[in-house]
């Protein structure tokens, strides 16, 4: 069943990095950019190209899979604008696949600390933070610098520095796939964490 | 030929279809006013996740209105050189996704060209050479349309555009946003010569713009007849400040015409649908023997039928664009 399996693997979360991953007869294929801010160039040619080159029409695909975050709110824009117009276009249906999730999926069996705080890069030398409690479901989810996650979650025992990898993507896309796990493509938005607390912190413009 | 047009460039989420240039088959805008009224302003990133939210609920309502099926679709144009970045880059991800996925042309097109032909989805018997005002929250030029893609700029702005100063305006006076059209509203119950307001740059020789003055002219009124606890209208108050406005664009574009011996004029933007500035050019060009232009109501403001009506155009001109095509927030016309 799975080796019948054509899915695309999209993942513009990360600032400086596109990738485009083709799932097909069981492997995977993938073709990247590493241009800064280089989403809107790229990852439309990345598509067409992988595809092209493994014979295969975006009318072929089962489905389509994007990273939904947390990482750069601009590459995660763009990279959801082009899958929900592709997936509307060619009524494919779509699966999003979380960083932190993916992160934990390869860490969960290698990990015997109570406290632990995974890291994703933002701006302004903050992260995307997920605080767990080892032995409960308690999660965090949120954007600080690492002093302000330190003083606020004093007990932490590990902390790691994560930057998935496009090949951990795929047993968390197979699992939400046998689940049965789409999104509506005309409602699904990126996982922003942050508001940018946008009411409380905007100054109003004055004249 | 039917043209899909996409514009996302600010506050609006607009997708269209046209026929041949001129036959608007639908033509949809999702405007995000109650958005960004608590702000008084645009909020950039409020903005675009607006736009991404509803941008398949958008194409969705103008395939339903225009009665057609994705691939009744021959090409698609799409705004990707004026506006805000992160606007701009929805509607040119889900540009790339059509032309792709039905392997259609894409066509990229500069916002203000777009306003510039929304006058031509109308009005046959504009033609070239003519003298456009272009006049919104964001531009504020006159240019000199000589043929399709020949344009002259020779009047712009050197500060503020005449939409924005009208929406701080507002803002400051407490009306709400957006501030052109409660302006508008307010002033028809207005004596616009109860209060003198300076006409910027008048007696200047050349055609450009200067609107900043005049809002600090404004506030120093409204806070000297607070100080001196006098009464006052605030309709008198906005009738008088729109018609500092609306003269100095009337007479700066007059000027203009008469200067470079053009016979046509065409007013475009979201300013352009001010009751008094078409009123006032409408009773000046009749007396001139100057044929005058307005697009409709509903293409004053952004909208994509007038990029897919420039789309058109280009397309016929092999103006085409590739899939890595990027945006840009204000190249040259």
């Amino acid at each position: 069943m799975k080796e019948k399996l054509k899915f695309l693997i999209i993942n513009t979360s990360d600032e400086n990095f596109t990738g485009v991953s083709l799932f097909l007869k069981g492997r995977i294929f993938s073709k990247n950019s590493s241009e800064e801010r280089g989403h809107i160039k790229n990852l439309m040619p990345l598509i067409r190209d992988i595809l092209m080159e493994n014979s295969c029409e975006v009318s072929d695909l089962n489905f389509i899979s994007i990273v939904e975050g947390p990482g750069s709110w601009t590459g995660l824009r763009i990279g959801f604008a082009t899958l929900k117009v592709l997936c509307l276009i060619n009524n494919l249906k779509l699966i999003v696949i979380n960083n932190f999730d993916i992160f934990l999926r390869e860490f969960k069996n290698k990990n015997n600390s109570t406290e632990i705080a995974i890291l994703i890069g933002s701006s302004n030398q903050n992260y995307y933070y997920r605080y767990l409690l080892s032995g409960t479901r308690e999660k965090t989810d949120g954007i600080s610098s690492l002093e302000t996650l330190i003083i606020k979650y004093p007990n932490i025992e590990k902390i790691y520095f994560v930057k998935p990898d496009i090949s951990f993507f795929v047993d968390e896309v197979l699992e939400k796939y046998e689940k049965n796990i789409f999104v509506q493509i005309d409602e699904v938005e990126p996982y922003y964490i942050s508001t940018g607390d946008l009411k409380s912190n905007f100054v109003k413009a004055k004249l | 030929m039917i043209i899909l047009g996409i514009e996302t460039s600010c506050d609006d989420t607009s997708i269209a279809i046209v026929k041949n240039g001129n036959e608007v088959l639908s033509n949809v805008v999702w405007n995000q006013n109650k958005t960004h009224e608590y702000y008084g302003g645009i909020v950039p990133e409020l903005g675009a996740r607006r736009h991404l939210q509803v941008i398949n609920l958008v194409i969705k309502e103008a395939f339903e209105k225009a009665s057609i099926s994705f691939k009744d679709i021959d090409a698609v144009a799409v705004n990707n050189q004026k506006g805000l970045i992160r606007s701009l880059l929805v509607g040119v991800s889900a540009a790339k996704a059509i032309s792709y996925s039905l392997n259609i042309p894409l066509i990229p097109v500069h916002h203000i060209e777009g306003h510039i032909y929304s006058n031509f989805l109308e009005n046959e018997k504009l033609q070239f050479p003519h003298l456009c005002l272009t006049v919104s929250g964001g531009h504020n030029l006159l240019v000199l349309v000589n043929n399709h893609f020949e344009y002259e700029i020779i009047g712009n702005t050197l500060d503020d555009a005449a939409g924005e100063v009208l929406d701080k305006v507002a803002r400051f006076l407490g009306l709400g946003f957006p501030g052109g059209p409660l302006i508008d509203k307010l002033s028809k119950s207005g004596n616009n010569k109860k209060y003198h307001f300076p006409r910027p740059m008048l007696e200047e020789s050349n055609f450009d713009f200067s609107f900043s003055g005049l809002k600090t002219s404004l506030t120093r009124k409204v806070n000297e007849l607070n100080t001196k606890e006098e009464e006052y209208k605030i309709e008198d108050i906005a009738a008088s400040f729109q018609e500092a406005i609306v003269e100095t664009l009337v007479e700066k574009t007059l000027k203009a015409a008469k200067i470079h011996q053009i016979k046509q004029i065409s007013v475009v933007g979201g300013v352009s649908a001010n009751s008094r500035l078409r009123e006032l050019l409408k009773e000046r060009t009749s007396k001139m023997d100057l044929d005058i232009f307005f697009p409709s109501l509903s293409l004053t403001t952004d909208n994509a039928a007038m990029i897919a009506c420039l789309g058109y155009y280009k397309y016929k001109n092999h103006q085409l664009g590739n899939l890595d095509l990027e945006v840009h927030s204000n190249l040259d016309l």
